[in-house]
């Protein structure tokens, strides 16, 4: 019986070939829509994730956080030199730790080789840093203890600065001026590409001690600190060690909130995740709202396909079709028109993505996640049911003999 | 004389009118008795369409009973009166009534759909009818590529495909030219010799003459019912 059901509806979708594939064009482009959206937004994400997953899950940074009513009064808050010390004197179960200090101005055009000029981000760090962001220098070397501890004036670029500044393509050897001082080019990271809009090869790295002489060596410098822990089962304690350490040191009253951020590698990935889960579920609510618009399509011309048919379903009934079937067949329609429509958009959807994704230079490729496949079917499917069950209902309430006598 | 297939008893329908009641058919009883071949005749107004309507299970009666191969199925829910007509009754209608998408196979296969048989057997019994009524090499033939005979005969083996204890033709000859007419009464006639129950409406004299008992009704009332036997020619 429910063979012969999807028979029968198949049967009719395929005579009006042209006409069920107009029908379902609101579904095409709904669903396209939504996969094209999705599938873009979630390979920016994937990307993002895994980037951040080389972090590693054992990771912590520290980071100065000013409370919104305080920076209302003018307060910023910093994490300083005084503060790694402590870190690194007091608490145990630390594996790897750097601060990484962002020499103030470096972005204005400060670096220059010969006349040309990099806006490239300066970062002071140390050595720890390769194991800490798990980023290696593809031609010569990081910084060394020696090189932190001397104060070495020496600078690893990312690829971006070697082209902006014209370097030769092996550079090391040569110098480069940092706010006027000479620092030589001792090394070059391996590429990352762009993160989230901000290009992880327009940098450049120098011993923490340099960076922090660049600026006269203000005590008040505000530093990034980024640790790894040596067994991530004493992440929790290592954190409250910290917390309740600085909070100590900086003086914060015990009814205050912390002036600082502790963050896993964990979290940062949570809240990224949050970003794009937001930014999917607004855009795919939106594209939604033309899945609906195309049921009503969908509604339109099932209507118009029942009164066409008034004669075939009444000689059906006559032959002893009960309303069940006749309902049934109505609405198999509805759904495969649906589907059919919700299988093009998906295959458009996901041509649509890819092809955005390439087109945009750094940009990931399209992602389709299975969640989306199945969520835009059913809701193909769904919308077939809900729009299709009022011109099915139509259809199976038809009186034989009215049916039978219509022309 | 043979067991009666189907019996009306008082029959009465009535349409209502805006505020006025309009009877069409008049306390009507009446009985078609196993292997009759009837010509339901009468002028137009006379009721004959309402009464073919109550019949055939596609309309109920206001009130009174309608006993079909012995069940009463005057007060039937729309889907089981779907059920008897796929069970018991086989229709032939003037304008053919075939399925323009289906072939005459299908056609004819179609009615056994809602009897739940499977494809298999539904084609071969399908097959058998359209044998039967001369049509074994048109099986794939559309609708639209038959004649209008040819159809008339599709739509014959459609109504025999279920082995029903009555068939009902209204005006079955009322699109065919007259010597189509012939053979298809020649086809009824060899049905009737077979033993089946065939009721046909007509308003056409030469076709009422061919049949073995003649109702006439008027204005809602059996005017005649006479019998070949007992008519004088």
């Amino acid at each position: 019986m429910w063979f012969e059901i999807l028979r029968a509806a198949i049967l009719a979708v395929r005579a009006n070939a042209l006409r069920s594939v107009l029908t379902t064009l609101g579904i095409i482009v709904g669903v396209a829509s939504t996969i094209a959206v999705v599938s873009v937004v979630q390979g920016l994400s994937q990307s993002v994730g895994s980037q951040f997953q080389s972090l590693g899950s054992n990771g912590l940074t520290i980071e100065a956080f000013t409370p919104i009513n305080e920076r209302i009064q003018g307060k910023v808050s910093r994490l300083t030199h005084s503060d790694l010390a402590l870190i690194r004197q007091r608490v145990d179960g630390i594996s790897d730790i750097t601060p990484i200090l962002v020499v103030p101005g470096s972005t204005g055009g400060g670096t220059r080789y010969r006349s040309q000029t990099s806006m490239a981000m300066v970062f002071g760090t140390n050595k720890n840093y390769v194991n800490l962001d798990d980023r290696t220098p593809s031609l010569g070397r990081f910084i060394l203890s020696q090189d932190d501890k001397t104060r070495r004036k020496v600078a690893i670029l990312g690829s971006t600065v070697v082209t902006d500044l014209e370097l030769p393509e092996d550079p090391r050897g040569s110098f480069i001026t940092i706010a006027n001082e000479w620092f030589k080019v001792i090394g070059v990271m391996e590429e990352r590409g762009e993160l989230m809009g901000f290009d992880q090869d327009n940098v450049i790295f120098v011993p923490y001690s340099a960076g922090r002489a660049l600026q006269g060596h203000q005590t008040y410098t505000d530093i990034q600190i980024r640790l790894r822990v040596t067994h991530i089962e004493k992440m929790d304690t290592v954190r409250r060690k910290i917390e309740r350490l600085l909070r100590k040191h900086r003086d914060i009253p015990e009814d205050k909130v912390n002036d600082f951020k502790i963050q896993s590698s964990d979290q940062l990935l949570e809240s990224i995740d949050k970003v794009t889960n937001t930014v999917t579920a607004v855009l795919g609510g939106i594209v939604a709202i033309s899945l609906l618009v195309g049921g009503i399509g969908i509604m339109n011309i099932m209507l118009v396909s029942v009164t066409e048919r008034t004669r075939e379903i009444g000689i059906n009934k006559a032959l002893g079709a009960t309303r069940n079937f006749i309902l049934l067949q109505f609405l198999a329609e509805a759904v495969i028109l649906c589907l059919i429509g919700g299988f093009i958009g998906l295959g458009l959807g996901y041509g649509l993505g890819a092809l955005v994704a390439g087109m945009l230079p750094g940009f990931p490729p399209a992602q389709v996640p299975l969640w989306a496949v199945i969520l835009s079917l059913g809701f193909s499917a769904s919308v077939g049911i809900v729009f299709g069950i009022v011109p099915a209902a139509k259809a199976a309430n038809l009186d034989p003999i009215d049916a039978l006598r219509y022309e | 004389m043979n067991a009666s297939v189907l019996s009306l008893r008082n029959i009465i329908k009535s349409y209502a009118l805006g505020d006025e009641t309009l009877t069409v058919i008049h306390n009507l009883s009446l009985d078609v008795y196993r292997n009759d071949f009837v010509a339901l005749t009468g002028p137009s107004g006379s009721g004959k369409s309402t009464l073919m309507n109550i019949l055939g299970c596609l309309d109920r009666p206001t009130s009174g009973q309608y006993f079909l191969a012995g069940k009463d199925v005057s007060q039937l829910s729309q889907d089981e009166l779907s059920t008897v007509r796929n069970q018991r009754i086989g229709f032939i209608f003037q304008s053919f009534n075939l399925l323009p998408r289906h072939t005459a196979l299908d056609n004819v296969a179609h009615p056994l759909i809602f009897r739940g048989e499977n494809l298999a057997t539904r084609r071969e019994v399908a097959t058998q009818a359209l044998i039967e009524v001369g049509l074994g090499d048109r099986l794939d033939h559309f609708p639209n590529q038959l004649s209008g005979g040819q159809k008339q005969r599709v739509a014959v083996a459609r109504a025999l495909v279920g082995k029903p204890d009555i068939i009902l033709a209204d005006e079955p000859t009322g699109n065919l030219d007259s010597k189509t007419t012939d053979t298809m009464m020649s086809l009824f006639e060899t049905l009737h010799e077979r033993g089946h129950t065939l009721v046909i409406v007509t308003h056409e004299s030469d076709i009422a003459e061919r049949c073995k008992r003649r109702i006439t009704l008027r204005d809602g009332i059996v005017e005649f019912d006479t019998r070949e036997s007992d008519h004088v020619v």
